[in-house]
């Protein structure tokens, strides 16, 4: 499902770069769920979005779901990131002028499709049924990284990137968003996770670890 | 194309800032109105000046030396211009080779409209049915009807119906018919068979309450027609010249002087508008493009998490620009209905004041110069966000969201 | 804060619709145009419509304070309807029913009726305000 090979990315200039991703080479299979933890600054974030397309490496070649992201034009990548990826982000990430359902529905709207009982749907598996009108000021920091799930969700992914998507999370609604997502991976899709909290290793299938740019199996 | 996905986040967008947006749109509604309001004036006064000298008839018209001033005055106003000339002067005119016709008018103002108010009179213009070339064509509803000696022809701005009585210097005349309107003074003037003026003036010390002096030598002024060239006839400008020369008691009025007086007369109002429209569309436009720059700014994380979703470079594009031209053409629209609706309403207002003529532009005209308006409004809108849409949408998503935090 | 807004709105319009008739526009007879030869201030037939406008105004006045001073939902549904009926008859009276004198350069005609009009559309717009002001209250 992805491929990284000698990946390179780093920030800055001269002796002072900061090198988020250096010579990353990492395979993941269709159906894994990858938990990548590591310090804050490590690079976990910047290797999700290399994956996602979201930013464009330095060096180094990168392949989701056998397309080569470096090959893709900007409509393409944005159709791939649209079908096939879905991304849940360890801020707050509702459009604060949409409501939940919209929110929800944004991604397939956005490739000219849309269904609302679809929204309806996941929204409820997510645990937020009758919030559907609800904008983000009127939910909880737990409800709102839902709803970006459910958004994550929308389009039938293969693949979810997920950058610590419970942090700042009582126990019990990181508990809730886990078995979410363990259950999208029950359901095909491949996860890619970061977290700084090494107790939620257990969830996944497979353990990275990531450090200064490198990373390696636990 | 995602347009459902488009026209949701707009319309959210748009109504996340309505001060701000109300703002930039009344800056545009401004600008518009006033270039709108100066066009419509500008193509109203050609329109009631075109409609004016064609009902007018005459090529030229001559009256008392140095007064032509006046004429154009009250034709423009539809106060009465009161001066007199020898009547014999009509014949000698008559007789020149280059002139076809010649009618002579006399002009009076009335002491009191008929059923309304007094506190200002009426411009009544003695007319000859038998040579008159200026009034009849332009009857509108009782084209081939014979006036009665006392069947008097209204103005269309004059509110009364035809066949009812009206009363000028305690002789009861009969409204014959209603003129169309033409925009200028001539739409609140009555026109009188000139036998039935000069017998108002006779009876005037015994049956009103004001005498009028109107002995039956006296015109006011001549309508005259020109032979065309082929028939031996003049350019209008040599006729007047040559008129002046042989009669040097009166002054000669040609179409080109109403036009003259009517640019110079709309000169500074037209000046002022345009000016000020001028100026300030290049501030309103850099305000635009500042605005939409800081809204692209502020929503750097939105912008991200959008093309996360999948949304392209051309959709982030299209979201600012079209935020921007909705608000222009919100703005516009709403400058436009204002200039329009406060133009036609204070018409009668503004050719008095400005002494000019107001006849409300064709459907073609109108089109033209709002499409003008609305266009301008709209690609002025589309170039001011243009460099914020560009830099927007070229952005990488990551960095966007990074950015935005 | 937007239901006192639109009772403000109100009100300023109805000030206007005072003002207009007796001071902005005067009608014939009145303010700087004094009454003609032989005719006594109140014959011109403006003289009815400035007395409605009159009325009018200070309706509009009374209506627009309402919600200015309880700014709750019914408040602002009576204002923007009360409103709405003022916009209308402040162009009925001129028009139809106390009228105006019958020759068009006279001040009535000339400047009074546009400015009601004006005024009419203006307080038919905040009307409208109104009415989606109150649909979003809660």
């Amino acid at each position: 499902m992805v491929r990284l090979e000698r990946v390179r990315k780093s920030y800055g200039r001269g002796p002072d770069a900061i090198r988020a991703a250096d010579e990353v080479t990492l395979a993941v299979r269709p159906g894994e769920f990858v938990v990548i933890t590591g310090p804050s600054g490590s690079g976990k974030t910047t290797l999700l979005n290399l994956i996602g397309g979201m930013t464009r490496p330095d060096a180094g070649t990168i392949l989701v779901a056998g397309h080569d992201l470096a090959s893709l034009s900007d409509a393409a990548l944005s159709l791939l990131r649209g079908q096939s990826i879905g991304f849940v982000f360890q801020f707050s990430s509702m459009l604060p002028t949409l409501t939940a359902l919209e929110n929800t529905r944004l991604p397939l709207m956005l490739q000219g499709l849309d269904d609302e009982t679809a929204g309806r749907a996941l929204l409820d598996k997510v645990g937020l049924g009758g919030r559907e009108h609800a904008y983000a000021h009127e939910l909880s920091a737990g409800q709102q990284r839902r709803v970006g799930l459910a958004r994550a969700l929308d389009a039938g992914p293969k693949l979810l990137l997920c950058d610590e998507p419970t942090g700042d999370l009582d126990p019990e609604t990181e508990a809730a968003i886990m078995d979410l997502l363990v259950a999208a991976n029950h359901n095909g899709a491949t996860v890619v996770m970061t977290t700084h909290n090494q107790g939620l290793r257990a969830y996944g299938s497979r353990a990275l670890n990531i450090s200064m740019g490198r990373v390696q199996d636990v | 194309m995602s347009i459902s996905a488009l026209s949701l986040v707009l319309s959210r967008d748009l109504k996340r800032r309505p001060a701000r947006n109300l703002l930039l749109g009344l800056c545009v509604a401004a600008v518009t109105g006033m270039q709108v309001a100066a066009a419509l004036l500008d193509a109203a006064s050609r329109r009631g000046l075109e409609l004016g000298l064609a009902r007018m008839g005459a090529d030229l018209v001559a009256v008392p030396r140095g007064l032509s001033d006046e004429l154009t005055h009250s034709y423009m106003t539809g106060e009465a211009a009161l001066f007199y000339m020898d009547a014999a002067v009509e014949q000698k005119i008559a007789a020149l080779p280059f002139v076809d016709r010649t009618s002579p008018q006399v002009y009076i103002k009335s002491l009191s409209g008929a059923s309304c108010c007094s506190a200002w009179n009426i411009f009544l213009i003695g007319f000859d049915p038998a040579t008159d070339f200026t009034v009849r064509p332009w009857l509108t509803a009782h084209r081939e009807t014979p006036l009665g000696p006392d069947d008097v022809l209204v103005g269309a701005a004059i509110a009364s119906e035809p066949g009812t009585n009206i009363k000028f210097y305690g002789r009861q005349f009969r409204i014959a018919g209603t003129l169309d309107a033409t925009g200028t003074g001539l739409d609140t003037t009555v026109f009188i068979p000139i036998r039935a003026a000069y017998l108002m003036a006779k009876e005037s010390p015994v049956k009103a309450v004001k005498p009028l002096d109107l002995p039956e030598s006296k015109v006011s002024a001549v309508m005259i027609k020109l032979k065309p060239k082929s028939a031996g006839g003049s350019p209008a400008y040599r006729a007047a010249y040559e008129l002046e020369m042989r009669f040097p008691e009166i002054s000669v009025i040609q179409p080109e002087d109403f036009m003259v007086r009517v640019q110079k007369n709309l000169a500074a109002t037209l000046g002022t508008l345009r000016s000020a429209s001028y100026a300030v569309w290049p501030v309103t436009a850099l305000l635009i493009g500042l605005v939409f720059g800081m809204a692209a700014n502020e929503r750097r994380r939105e912008i991200g998490l959008l093309r996360a979703m999948g949304a392209t470079r051309g959709f982030v594009f299209r979201m600012i620009i079209g935020g921007a031209l909705i608000v222009c053409g919100a703005g516009a629209a709403a400058g436009m209905a204002a200039a329009a609706g406060l133009t036609s309403a204070f018409s009668r207002l503004i050719a008095l004041k400005l002494e000019v003529p107001f006849y409300w532009p064709g459907m073609g005209d109108l089109a033209a110069i709002l499409g003008a308006a609305c266009a301008l409004a709209l690609l002025t809108g589309g170039l001011a966000a243009l460099v914020p849409a560009i830099s927007a949408s070229r952005m990488e998503p990551y960095e966007a969201i990074r950015r935005g935090e | 804060m937007k239901a006192r807004a639109v009772g403000i709105a109100v009100v300023a319009l109805g000030v206007l619709l005072v003002l207009t008739p007796w001071v902005i526009f005067p009608v014939c007879g009145v303010g700087r145009f004094a009454p003609g030869p032989g005719i006594a201030p109140g014959m011109h037939p403006c003289h009815g419509t400035l007395q409605a406008e009159t009325v009018l105004g200070a309706a509009a006045i009374v209506i627009g304070f309402i919600p200015v001073l309880w700014p709750r939902k019914k408040a602002v549904l009576g204002a923007s309807l009360g409103a709405a009926a003022v916009a209308v008859l402040a162009v009925l009276f001129p028009l139809a029913i106390t009228g105006l004198c019958k020759v068009v350069t006279m001040p009535c005609r000339l400047g009074t009726l546009p400015a009601l009009e004006t005024v009419a559309t203006l307080m038919m717009l905040a009307a409208a305000l109104g009415l989606t002001v109150y649909r979003g209250l809660r």
